[in-house]
């Protein structure tokens, strides 16, 4: 699946060039061109497969130059005898719609990148399949297990501030709320983002019943609402917003990939929830026996040895943890709500989050 | 046949009005196929009752209409001044490289576009570190999304009324010259005119822009309370997967648009002089007045603050070097290619169906069909109404028992990209065609012209300036679009804005500052050179025909 990188231009390329380079005056000249080109368009390259081909659906990030999806491909196409095609989506919504838009039909194999806030809804669909896999997690804070989805890596959700813009930054919700209203905060909004959500079930667990009136009382905080996690965390970086809503292992990022270390992540006294990134089968998947083979392989040392300086999240085995996350934030109290109460009450919850921003 | 004959029954076609029909049967029965395949997925009276007692659905229709209208109220006011401002000067340095810089705002992607909006008037921003901070809200709100879409939009407004008052005629110039109107009665008699005939059209276009804008609106709107129901649409189809929820707000802003756009009035003819060649500069009795010459100034340099410094701003302060390696990979140009052949096949359909409904609406009209005209002014808009996700899961709904979608995106992307840019199309190109036929109508009766010959080397031809600037914009927009893709897209079949997008998921992501750049500088390249092979490729044949 890998193209040669070498190749400059594209054969398929021509065609613009020929309509723009050569005059077109002409009427048939144009229809012959105009008709070439859009013959020309939907040919996609064929793949020559010999080997079978275990398709992953995943969200972008994942399978990016810079993610950890190309040598995990290495890795694991170095033990299988196949070809591993990861298909790379806008975001882990987008797998799971994709599934459920392409129901029973779907090509893909595995799913790679949902959250535990989406495993209920997922399990509902009734698209997925036991994973099958004896290797167990054993790097997660909180009590998880689950016969269909498998971690493959976790994470706190924190307020990621700038050290040099604030040096004392709030230690607690309690505080953010009581601080001067010159703290400015960027959050995603939970009906689009993951951390976003992240963030409401996180009041929801340290506040219960009072979650909407503390919501009311931090909005004069918040600076804005972005759809996705990068909108927020941009803003943030150009100094639009003092504390940004992310992880707590984005420092490490900055630190490990960048050599900045003025970012760093408030630990907040309450505690802070956490996000579980897992993979699942598909119950009509074409190469079961391969993705069983991968299920097993994602406990692997290879898989979790390559999650934390590409992902940024912990990795799911104590042993994979690299030097550079001993700095981070080391949260006293991890909150999950189990993946059947996120899918009861989520609706609620973001509709008690909406009024409490509008009133 | 009587002598009450009207001379227009000796004009009319049927089979062009039965053509004309079947494209505007077509594009409603598409738009009611997809609400239908949704609503089909499970519509319960539990969600309609839930949806009447939704109190926050309620807050959502109230703050759309009223960011839509401020929006374009500014757009509006902004739009006209400049158009004056530039009309007034003339020809002067830079003038045509201010107005295509100016208009480079509507084509880029939204995201970028808020980023370099903020360097200008965000918290850090350059007017941040000038006296001027303490005019600036410290919070987004309402006014940073009505400022974003005034950003967007009074280019267009600029534009088409700038073209307007350029075109206006020669003889009327002159006698105003000669009489040496005041400012105010030049305003009364000559400008206000021209510019109320434009009006209705362009202001019922950027309310419908304003009116389903989202992105913009869900990162400058400071939170859920400044919302539009687009994003609901958005929020109940991605991530509730809530299809019939969904179609229903569709249908709901539907309604509601169709129904506020009955405030702008007719969009028929309005702006017949959009696009005519911007010909001859008489200058003006009352541009040499002090006064109006520091007026003007003001007014120039507010659209470059508004428009022109956060593009400039963007450029300088972008990173490209980090991105050149992306120049050198396979992925980078294979998006290109998608993007290209994308847009102009998505432009190229838009002129088709643009050229339908101005058959029906000049076959209706020679017939006193008021109803249809009307139909076709509310066809022609329905995609922009009907949010492209909602048409993309439809389709993808209907057609996946039937082949394999992501394979064919291309095919249905095109088809969303070019019923975006229908809207836009059909205001350029509809009345210049409908004037034209119906200049040519005699001609074309005594000569027994045959139809293909009437289109090849009489219509065509002279609405070069229309169609090149109809497919240009429609190309640009189609390039720069990041809509249907999003369901479609995969690493085998993306699109540049797709690519973008995708590079703004993780950390550092400096490729993206190169990549945004390059996508608006091929938009600008799209949208001038449509014009200028069109115009070529007219000119030479009606060259030929004329030996």
């Amino acid at each position: 699946m890998t193209a040669p990188r070498s190749t400059f231009i594209p054969k398929h390329v021509c065609p613009i060039f020929i309509l723009s380079m050569e005059p077109i005056f002409m009427k048939k000249r144009l229809y012959s061109v105009l008709a070439a080109l859009l013959l020309s368009l939907p040919l996609m390259p064929a793949s020559a497969a010999d080997k079978p081909v275990l398709t992953i659906y995943t969200y972008e990030s994942f399978t990016s130059e810079w993610g950890p999806g190309p040598q995990i491909e290495a890795a694991f196409e170095g033990q299988c005898n196949c070809d591993l095609n990861f298909v790379a989506l806008d975001s882990s919504i987008g797998i799971l719609g994709r599934v459920q838009l392409e129901g029973d039909n779907s090509p893909a194999d595995i799913v790679l990148g949902l959250d535990t806030n989406l495993t209920a809804i997922a399990a509902n669909t009734g698209l997925f399949q036991p994973h099958g896999a004896s290797n167990a997690p054993d790097n997660l804070p909180t009590d998880y297990s689950s016969d269909t989805f498998m971690p493959f890596d976790w994470g706190y959700f924190a307020f990621v501030y700038d050290k040099n813009r604030m040096a004392e930054p709030p230690r607690s919700f309690e505080a953010l709320i009581n601080a001067d209203d010159d703290i400015r905060v960027v959050i995603q909004d939970p009906r689009t983002a993951t951390p976003g959500l992240g963030l409401l079930l996180w009041m929801k667990s340290v506040y219960g019943d009072k979650a909407a009136d503390m919501w009311q009382a931090l909005n004069p905080k918040i600076v804005t609402v972005t759809k996705g996690w990068w909108d927020a965390y941009s803003l943030f970086l150009e100094g639009e917003a003092d504390m940004v809503l992310s992880y707590s292992t984005s420092p490490a990022y900055h630190q490990i990939a960048e050599g900045a270390d003025n970012y760093a992540a408030a630990a907040f006294d309450e505690g802070h929830y956490m996000q579980i990134e897992v993979a699942a089968i598909l119950k009509n998947a074409p190469q079961p026996e391969l993705a069983k083979d991968f299920m097993n392989f994602i406990q692997g040392p290879e898989f979790q040895g390559i999650i934390p300086t590409t992902n940024w999240m912990y990795p799911t085995q104590k042993s994979a943890e690299p030097d550079g996350f001993d700095g981070l934030i080391q949260p006293t109290n991890a909150f999950l709500f189990s993946a059947q109460e996120v899918a009861d009450n989520k609706d609620a919850w973001v509709n008690e989050w909406l009024s409490a921003s509008v009133r | 046949m009587s002598v009450n004959t009207p001379l227009s029954h000796y004009f009319q076609s049927n089979s062009r009005y039965v053509i004309g029909f079947s494209g505007v049967f077509a594009l409603l029965l598409l738009a009611f196929i997809c609400l239908w395949t949704l609503f089909g997925t499970g519509l319960s009276v539990a969600l309609l009752t839930q949806m009447m007692h939704d109190s926050y659905l309620a807050h959502v229709i109230v703050i759309t209409v009223k960011q839509a209208l401020l929006s374009v109220c500014f757009a509006t006011i902004i739009g006209v001044l400049g158009a004056l401002a530039f009309h007034r000067r003339g020809r002067f340095f830079g003038r045509s490289i201010l107005l295509l810089t100016c208009f480079s705002a509507m084509i880029m992607p939204s995201t970028v576009a808020a980023l370099s909006l903020l360097k200008l008037w965000g918290q850090s921003g350059l007017i941040a570190q000038t006296p001027l901070a303490i005019f600036l809200p410290d919070r987004l709100g309402l006014w940073s999304v009505v400022l974003a879409h005034v950003f967007f939009n009074a280019p267009l407004v600029m534009r088409v009324c700038l073209t307007a008052l350029d075109s206006t005629p020669l003889s009327q110039r002159r006698s105003a010259a000669l009489l040496c109107l005041s400012p105010w009665h030049y305003w009364s008699v000559i400008d206000w005119p021209t510019i109320r005939a434009v009006l209705p059209a362009i202001m019922g276009l950027v309310f419908l822009l304003c009116a389903t804008s989202f992105s913009l609106v869900l990162m400058l709107g400071g939170g859920p309370s400044v919302t539009t129901l687009e994003v609901s649409i958005y929020t109940s189809l991605r991530f509730e997967f809530d299809l019939p929820k969904a179609a229903f707000l569709s249908f709901l802003q539907l309604v509601l648009c169709g129904l506020l756009l009955q405030l702008f009035g007719k969009t028929r003819h309005s702006i017949s002089a959009l696009s005519r060649p911007e010909g001859i500069f008489v200058t003006r009795a009352d541009a040499s007045s002090l006064l109006m010459r520091l007026c003007d100034g003001t007014i120039i340099c507010g659209i470059i603050l508004l428009n022109i410094v956060p593009i400039m701003l963007l450029i300088f302060a972008s990173d490209l070097t980090s991105g050149l390696p992306l120049l050198m990979t396979e992925r980078f140009w294979s998006a290109l290619t998608n993007s290209v052949t994308l847009a102009i096949g998505a432009s190229f359909f838009a002129l088709i169906l643009a050229f339908l409904l101005g058959f029906l609406a000049y076959e209706a009209q020679l017939r006193d069909h008021h109803w249809v005209v009307k139909l076709c002014d509310f066809s022609q808009s329905v995609f922009l109404i009907i949010p492209a996700l909602v048409l993309g899961t439809a389709l993808f709904i209907l057609l996946r028992a039937h082949m394999d979608v992501s394979a064919n995106a291309f095919w249905i992307l095109m088809l969303g990209n070019g019923l975006l840019a229908l809207p836009f199309c059909y205001r350029l190109i509809v009345p210049a065609l409908v004037r034209h036929l119906g200049e040519t109508a005699p001609l074309v009766a005594l000569w027994h012209i045959p139809a293909m010959q009437r289109y090849a080397t009489i219509i065509i031809p002279s609405l070069r300036n229309e169609i090149g600037f109809a497919l240009g914009l429609s190309a640009a927009l189609s390039f720069g679009d990041l809509g249907i893709i999003t369901l479609f897209g995969s690493q085998s079949f993306e699109t540049l804005p797709y690519m973008l997008f995708s590079f703004l998921n993780r950390y550092g992501a400096k490729e993206a500052d190169l990549l945004a750049l390059i996508l608006v500088l091929l938009a600008i390249g799209l949208y001038l050179g449509a014009q200028k092979a069109v115009g070529y490729w007219a000119r030479h044949t009606a060259q030929v025909k004329s030996c």
